[in-house]
């Protein structure tokens, strides 16, 4: 345990000093400020843009650094030799894995944390008031980008590092739309009911973990929702991982 | 039991060429054993499979056929690098990081920790000379300062075998002054060292034995004089020669 | 002399640069002068489904939702100065920010008053009524326009009504439907309101005066009845309540609780009284004529 932590404590030190994780830190900064411009366009409340586009940009910049970082870190391990001075400590594979995956997923949740704060703040400002029930669609989030993270992770262990983030990008719009794709096919027959069922069951579905608009509108939640996503999240990056270690244990360097 | 001993290790690539599959030898029928204490020198031209045989060791290349045991253990095993410092050919470190945080991390996965790690990794930057430089990125590190930290990572845990891909090379003559000096306390404390090399001198200057690989075999194997047919007088150049020769005739 | 040469070498790069830079700036004038000639794509030339928007939102329906709005906003905005401009996109704009977040009631409420035509505001709103079926300002714009607008009592009266069942709803949203219902010459239905408010509502002096509307109506339907007995039996509608007394229909016209007084409306032989603010009572030499009638 102490090694994997270890791994993953300078997993997280090279994403965070990484320049493209700063880079992607200050447009995502500047996208949550120009809320406070954009609301001034709408009629009404002013705080529905303020979450919506809060919340957009928490995802999609929780995924630009999967994309990017992720991909850097475990991309120069798999294709240079800097994963040598890892593998030849007395780690085993899973250990590695673990490690990685700990030390990416860490610096996501702390990128995760410091946009939630922002987002609640400047809500805050026009509202007085803190919704604490935003961190429930940010913690369903989290989970949603830590499945992505495994897939990853999975990706690298047998794609170039030119690919591999493109299957992952494809994962999440699949994620996105599998559940709206299942309902415009429902009533059709044949190949593509077929097509849009076995999207729906082999990919995993993120529209389960989105309640941005349930959130934004002051829809109550049950407690169940949120532990049913968590144990589906759980389940899935479980199963990621061990596919994850079955190729990458005999994955010669 | 010896530290390192190598049975009948094969490593077969398939490749696929214009459809038709093509298998090729990386390694074959290697067999190797070292005395504890020496310092054997791996050595073959390019392509050799030197460094596939060390990544064979090292587990991160699954040998085709054949074992390894290391200090007793299958090199499989992640408990057997419990004991091994190793120095891939042109080393890696994530250029974010300072050469104290690599040192302190090396030590932590190698079971070191607290006041024990810190004096240790302090007096190894000292004796690599990287101690006004332990807080700066390795991004502004040079070739010959990577070899230095390479060197002190691997030597860190005081291992029992060090297992060494060309340590010598990017090197300047004080630097491969300091490696060479670096080997030889190791061996003094009792430590076991494989190293691969191409360059004849560096390994003359070290090894009590040598091995030589050609086109992945155990082609040659005792001390270097009586495997190279050297004199006493021979110069760096003439060795190159001798060296060149010897694989031409094998191959 | 070296360190002179270079001041000159830099300032020259310097000067070089700006000149460059007012090229493009020169060009970029140019090209957005001359875009303005172009015919305008800012208003949208094509809407695209609900479905396929949602799909590609990729579960960010709620933010999509708000950049159509946005739209919908800016397209009313650049062109409500504009007389006679018909705003052909607004409803489809309105529709496709509401199919994506059902929710978003600010969509309905400030949305239907950027509608060009009243029937696309009504059908808005009542979009906006299925998903939020407590509130009571939806149903009771509804009415409003079409009163206003239409000038369809019955229909406001109707809507009124539906709003005045809403829970939280203020006390005139009962009493204009019962006024309207009465404008309509739906008295039941008017009655019937009332009752419902007297029933349900706490306070005394509004309970007092829904008593006193009821009974007023009450007497405003047995007197129509007259008024309808007196047309069948005479072939013509009696002009004043005099007439339906003269018959021997009526003894003596009833106490109207206000303190007014029942007339007949000549225009549509309607009884109606005097201190019912929607109604335009005779002018006064027809009231003395009333009167002494």
């Amino acid at each position: 345990m102490r090694k994997i932590l270890a791994l993953s404590r300078i997993t997280f030190l090279q994403g965070v000093r990484s320049r493209v994780f700063y880079t992607l830190l200050f447009f995502a900064g500047l996208l949550v400020l120009s809320t406070v411009v954009l609301n001034q366009m709408t009629v009404g409340d002013p705080t529905k843009i303020i979450q919506d586009l809060g919340l957009a940009t928490l995802s999609l910049f929780s995924l630009l650094i999967i994309l990017f970082i992720g991909a850097q870190i475990i991309g120069k391990d798999m294709e240079t030799r800097s994963i040598y001075l890892i593998l030849s400590k007395p780690i085993n594979r899973a250990q590695y894995l673990l490690g990685r995956f700990l030390g990416l997923l860490s610096l996501l949740y702390a990128n995760m944390a410091a946009f939630s704060i922002i987002i609640l703040f400047i809500l805050f400002l026009y509202s007085h008031t803190v919704k604490w029930s935003l961190l429930l669609s940010v913690g369903l989030t989290a989970m949603e980008m830590a499945i992505l993270l495994a897939f990853l992770l999975f990706f690298f262990t047998f794609m170039t590092p030119t690919i591999a983030p493109f299957l992952v990008l494809s994962v999440f719009v699949i994620g996105h739309t599998t559940t709206e794709v299942k309902a415009i096919f429902a009533q059709k027959e044949g190949f593509y009911h077929l097509f849009s069922m076995a999207l729906y069951y082999v990919f995993p579905n993120f529209d389960i973990l989105s309640i941005q608009t349930e959130v934004v509108h002051n829809v109550p939640i049950p407690a169940r929702h949120f532990i049913y996503g968590i144990g589906y999240g759980l389940a899935l990056i479980i199963l990621i991982l061990i596919l994850t270690h079955l190729v990458f244990r005999r994955k010669d360097f | 039991m010896d530290p390192l001993v190598i049975e009948n290790l094969a490593k077969r690539y398939v490749t696929r060429q214009r459809g038709e599959k093509k298998a090729v030898w990386a390694v074959k029928d290697l067999t190797i054993s070292i005395p504890h204490g020496a310092i054997f020198g791996f050595l073959g031209p390019n392509g050799a499979g030197k460094t596939t045989t060390i990544k064979m060791m090292m587990g991160l290349t699954l040998p085709t056929t054949g074992n390894i045991l290391i200090l007793g253990k299958s090199q499989t095993s992640p408990s057997a690098r419990a004991g091994i410092g190793f120095l891939p050919e042109n080393p890696q470190f994530p250029p974010a990081l300072t050469a104290q945080e690599v040192l302190a991390w090396t030590g932590r996965m190698m079971g070191m920790e607290g006041e024990t790690l810190k004096k240790r990794v302090d007096a190894l930057l000292a004796r690599v000379r990287l101690n006004e430089v332990r807080h700066e990125r390795i991004a502004t590190f040079s070739k010959g300062m990577i070899q230095r930290l390479g060197i002190a990572q691997a030597t860190l845990a005081k291992p029992a075998l060090l297992i060494l891909d060309e340590p010598l090379s990017g090197l300047d003559p004080p630097g491969r002054q300091m490696v060479t000096e670096i080997l030889k306390e190791a061996r003094e404390e009792g430590c076991t060292v494989f190293f691969s090399s191409h360059i004849l001198s560096d390994v003359r200057a070290l090894c009590d034995e040598v091995g030589l690989i050609v086109g992945g075999h155990l082609v040659k194997k005792g001390e270097i004089e009586a495997v190279f047919n050297l004199s006493g007088d021979d110069s760096p150049a003439s060795l190159d020669q001798r060296f060149s020769e010897i694989i031409h005739t094998r191959a | 002399m070296k360190s002179g040469k270079k001041i000159v070498h830099h300032l020259i790069l310097f000067v070089f640069a700006i000149f460059l830079l007012s090229v493009a700036a020169f060009f970029n004038q140019k090209i957005t002068d001359l875009r303005k000639t172009y015919p305008s794509f800012t208003d949208p030339v094509f809407l695209p489904k609900a479905e396929a928007l949602r799909l590609v939102s990729l579960d960010f329906e709620g933010l999509a939702a708000d950049l159509v709005w946005i739209k919908g906003a800016l397209y009313f905005g650049s062109h409500y100065r504009q007389r006679g401009f018909r705003f052909r996109w607004m409803e489809g704009l309105l529709n496709l920010a509401t199919d994506l977040d059902p929710l978003y009631y600010d969509i309905y409420w400030y949305g239907s008053s950027l509608l060009p035509e009243v029937h696309q505001s009504i059908r808005l709103l009542k979009k906006g009524m299925r998903y939020f079926p407590d509130k009571w300002e939806l149903p009771q714009m509804i009415g409003f326009y079409y009163l206003y607008y239409l000038h369809d009592y019955k229909s406001a009266a109707k809507y009124y009504e539906i709003a005045s069942l809403k829970p939280g709803r203020p006390p005139f949203v009962p009493s204009l439907a019962s006024r309207f219902y009465t404008q309509a010459g739906e008295l039941d239905a008017a009655i019937r309101v009332l009752k419902g408010f007297y029933e349900t509502t706490h306070r005394k002096d509004l309970k007092k005066e829904f008593a006193l509307r009821i009974t007023q109506l009450e007497q405003i339907k047995y007197l129509q009845a007259l008024v309808q007995a007196y047309r069948e039996s005479f072939g013509a509608y009696p002009a004043t309540l005099k007439d339906l007394q003269r018959r021997g229909l009526l003894n003596a016209p009833p106490r109207e609780p206000f303190g007014g007084y029942y007339f007949i409306d000549p225009k549509d032989h309607r009884v109606k009284s005097n201190t019912d603010p929607l109604v335009t009572p005779p002018k006064k030499k027809d009231e003395r004529w009333q009167k002494a009638n």
